[in-house]
């Protein structure tokens, strides 16, 4: 098991700093493309004007991937001033698609070199620059991922910069691109089959946040409320679900959660999975924020988001136990507490 | 930070298909050395024309594969030189069961993806980008060592396996894993090839960072691995290793050499990761960001300049890179009692972009370890116009800096910086242990 629990309490190496991720802001920007605009020409909506809305500026020669970033960057952190060492923790499944496909259509089909710019915009880390220079974050910034569930792997170095004192905020995100032909697309995410039809494709852009203390410094938050929106308690990383379960087995964790905790349903959890980790828990009531008909790469930011806020039946819930895994059954376990 | 410890290391690069080839080619190398400096590279079988005098370029390809293997490249030069770094680490079973894995890359594996798209762009069916995760490598290094550790992919361009080396030893430092295992790939690829080219910084001739000469950088390739853990279980790996050459020294009945890689190691003593907002591709060239960042890796280090006698410097060769470095270096060091020494890795193996952080690590610090300092004679000499001079000679004796007793005292600075304004520096030092059995030696190397 590896631990990158805030609690000592539950921490099995004394020496662990105590941590909390306190979620001071967030923002989850979902495109659903329906399959009426799926077949259309151009079936991608232009979000030039609101890049422009969200931003307060004409931000030019992005690509469609930087755009979401910036967009969904912007709207979290809006009306909050941020700390001078605000830090960018950037994730994506995918990455930017679009430029990358261009680069190699206009390469090998077109015999044309890269143009300079659609080249710098392909190093995954001009999102973080564009979102980083739009809000003002003057920290660090970093595009980190994993294949199954990126924005994890962003809150575990957030996690670990606030352990090591070097970070107080941070603005942790993740985002997933179409791009267009939209057949192509599926084809490359493998949602292309008969069975697929019915899915609907989305892209999205979704951002926490974070700070090291509770929001009270009487600023409003993209909720427009001046209060925490949540904290993340404990991250938790297994390699296995036996010792998943065995770690939720633990007195001390199961005394953690209250009557009302929910389990949040990572996407590549089986039914199975959710089974025995109900069992294990005694938790009563699930919340699937995963819709089955419509699909897009990394949802675990909107399933956070969506839990914290006041427009999700769910959350009613004072805690939220997310689990997900991974084809190699690999677990990543998020406790988000209301205040 | 605690120091966390290097305890193996692999590298593939154009002076030599392991770590120890490579430091020992680094000793003789000349850059402008046909035999030893880049190789040239015709540019005739790529996809896109150029002006026919554009149509070779230096490059510093990997030593001993061929340019068209890409295969080749991707799975068996990488994982040869993770098997460098585990087996020197002497890793068990149970160790990669829980190892964290931290890859660091700008273009993974498009080389392998251009090929294939170049075989299939006929077809009817043809698609660009068939598969299409940031994870995709990491994914394979671990279905391939059965790591069920954490992984993380780095993407922040030449910093990227900078970044890597960075939290993977934070998250050591911080118990939340006993191993890091860093991988830093980048392989040459016609989309980087033309990328650079059309953004006008390549050098038609040689990398000559700091120089009034310099034009330009000249692209590299390189493949590295690297095993870092705590200084409890390093010292565990040391006793057993040293255990391990007595036992072979008393059986052949030879006195044979404890050398400094068994009585000393290389330890990573902290760093520091900031953004520059001030353009895409280039650091603002007054270097305040660049020495900020310096400054804030010396803290986290609980280090102050003084203690820094060597600089490895990014120095890629571009008028505003090396500019801003060396206007950031000056300001970082403006108030310490002494300049530190320059040098740069760049001139031997050519910018490898994202595996630069850890290449140029390995490099640097196996050639200190060993006892020599890479030098670039001619190169960025006395009375240059940044006023940041390379330096020209091997010896440590004749760099002011007295061999290696005196480097016991000191640490050293490692600078990166990378498109997307994203600007890394790390601080190491080289450990000896006190308790390490003395040379008996007649065989080995002089060193210091």
């Amino acid at each position: 098991m590896v631990n990158f629990f805030s609690d000592q309490s539950l921490s099995q190496k004394n020496n662990r700093k105590k941590v909390q991720l306190h979620i001071i802001a967030a923002e989850s920007y979902v495109n659903e493309i329906s399959h009426s605009q799926e077949n259309n020409e151009t079936p991608l909506v232009d979000l030039k004007k609101i890049v422009k809305e969200s931003s307060g500026k004409a931000i030019r020669r992005i690509t469609r991937f930087v755009q979401l970033a910036v967009i969904g960057a912007n709207r979290c952190c809006k009306g909050i001033e941020l700390d001078s060492n605000a830090s960018v923790y950037f994730s994506s499944c995918r990455g930017d698609t679009g430029v990358t496909v261009d680069l190699l259509n206009g390469l090998v089909r077109d015999q044309q070199p890269p143009a300079p710019l659609s080249f710098v915009n392909s190093v995954s880390n001009a999102a973080c620059f564009q979102v980083a220079k739009s809000v003002g974050a003057l920290g660090a910034s970093n595009f980190i991922t994993n294949r199954f569930d990126p924005i994890f792997s962003a809150l575990q170095l957030s996690w670990s910069d606030f352990a090591m004192g070097t970070r107080t905020q941070a603005l942790i995100g993740s985002v997933d691109c179409c791009s267009e032909p939209l057949n192509n697309h599926r084809r490359r995410i493998h949602v292309d089959t008969q069975a697929d039809a019915d899915i609907e494709l989305a892209e999205a852009s979704n951002w926490l946040l974070v700070s090291s203390e509770p929001m009270n410094n009487g600023s409003t938050n993209s909720s427009g409320n001046t209060n925490t929106l949540g904290t993340i308690e404990a991250l938790e990383y297994f390699s296995n679900i036996e010792s998943c379960l065995a770690w939720l087995n633990d007195e001390n964790v199961l005394n953690r959660l209250p009557e009302d905790t929910v389990l949040g349903v990572g996407q590549h959890l089986n039914d199975d999975q959710v089974k025995a980790l109900l069992t294990a828990t005694g938790i009563k009531e699930c919340f699937h924020y995963v819709t089955r008909s419509r699909y897009y790469d990394s949802p675990t930011g909107e399933g956070i988001v969506r839990f914290l806020s006041d427009l999700e039946a769910k959350s009613t819930a004072s805690t939220m136990l997310h689990v997900n895994t991974d084809p190699s059954g690999r677990m990543t376990v998020l406790l988000v507490t209301k205040p | 930070m605690n120091p966390i410890h290097i305890i193996g290391t692999g590298l593939h690069s154009a002076l030599g298909k392991t770590t120890q080839e490579c430091v020992t080619a680094l000793r003789a190398s000349n850059p402008f050395d046909a035999e030893t400096g880049a190789n040239v590279k015709n540019l005739s079988h790529y996809a896109c024309s150029l002006p026919e005098h554009e149509m070779t370029i230096p490059y510093y390809l990997l030593k001993g594969v061929s340019e068209n293997d890409v295969q080749t490249r991707l799975h068996a030069v990488l994982f040869d030189v993770i098997a460098q770094a585990t087996s020197e680490a002497e890793l068990s079973e149970e160790d990669f069961e829980t190892i964290g894995l931290f890859v660091g890359s700008s273009s993974f594996e498009i080389a392998d993806e251009e090929e294939r798209f170049k075989q299939t762009v006929n077809d009817d069916d043809s698609l660009a980008l068939a598969e299409c995760g940031m994870g995709n490598l990491s994914e394979r290094i671990r279905k391939h060592l059965n790591i069920n550790g954490p992984d993380f992919t780095f993407n922040t361009a030449c910093t990227s396996s900078a970044n890597a080396m960075l939290y993977a030893g934070q998250l050591i430092d911080q118990g939340v894993i006993d191993y890091g295992l860093v991988v830093a790939v980048e392989f040459v690829n016609e989309t980087t090839t033309y990328g650079f080219h059309g953004l006008q910084l390549l050098s038609p001739t040689a990398l000559l960072p700091f120089d009034d000469r310099r034009d330009g950088l000249v692209l590299g390739e390189s493949c590295s691995a690297a095993v870092l853990c705590n200084q409890d279980i390093a010292s565990q790996h040391l006793k057993n290793k040293t255990r391990s050459v007595v036992k072979q020294s008393s059986e052949s009945k030879e006195n044979i050499s404890i050398d400094n890689n068994v009585s000393s190691v290389i330890r990573l003593l902290g760093g520091a990761n900031l953004c520059d907002t001030h353009s895409m591709s280039i650091t603002h060239e007054e270097g305040d960001i660049v020495a900020n960042v310096i400054t804030q890796a010396l803290e986290n280090s609980a280090l102050t300049p003084e203690a820094i006698s060597i600089v490895k410097c990014h120095g890629t060769a571009t008028p505003g890179g090396d500019l801003a470095e060396a206007n950031g270096v000056k300001r970082a060091f403006s108030q310490s009692n002494h300049f530190p020494v320059c040098t740069a890795i760049k001139p031997f193996i050519g910018h490898t972009l994202g595996a630069c952080g850890l290449s140029e690590f390995i490099l640097f610090c196996c050639a200190l370890q060993q006892g020599f300092l890479p030098a670039t004679p001619t190169i960025a000499s006395e009375g240059n116009q940044l006023g940041v001079v390379l330096n020209q000679n091997i010896s440590l004796k004749e760099n002011k800096l007295n061999g290696l007793e005196a480097l016991k005292d000191s640490a050293f600075l490692l600078n990166y910086f990378g498109f997307g304004g994203n600007n890394t520096s790390l601080v190491v030092d080289i450990h000896h242990f006190e308790n390490a059995p003395k040379s008996t030696a007649v065989k080995g190397d002089e060193h210091g």
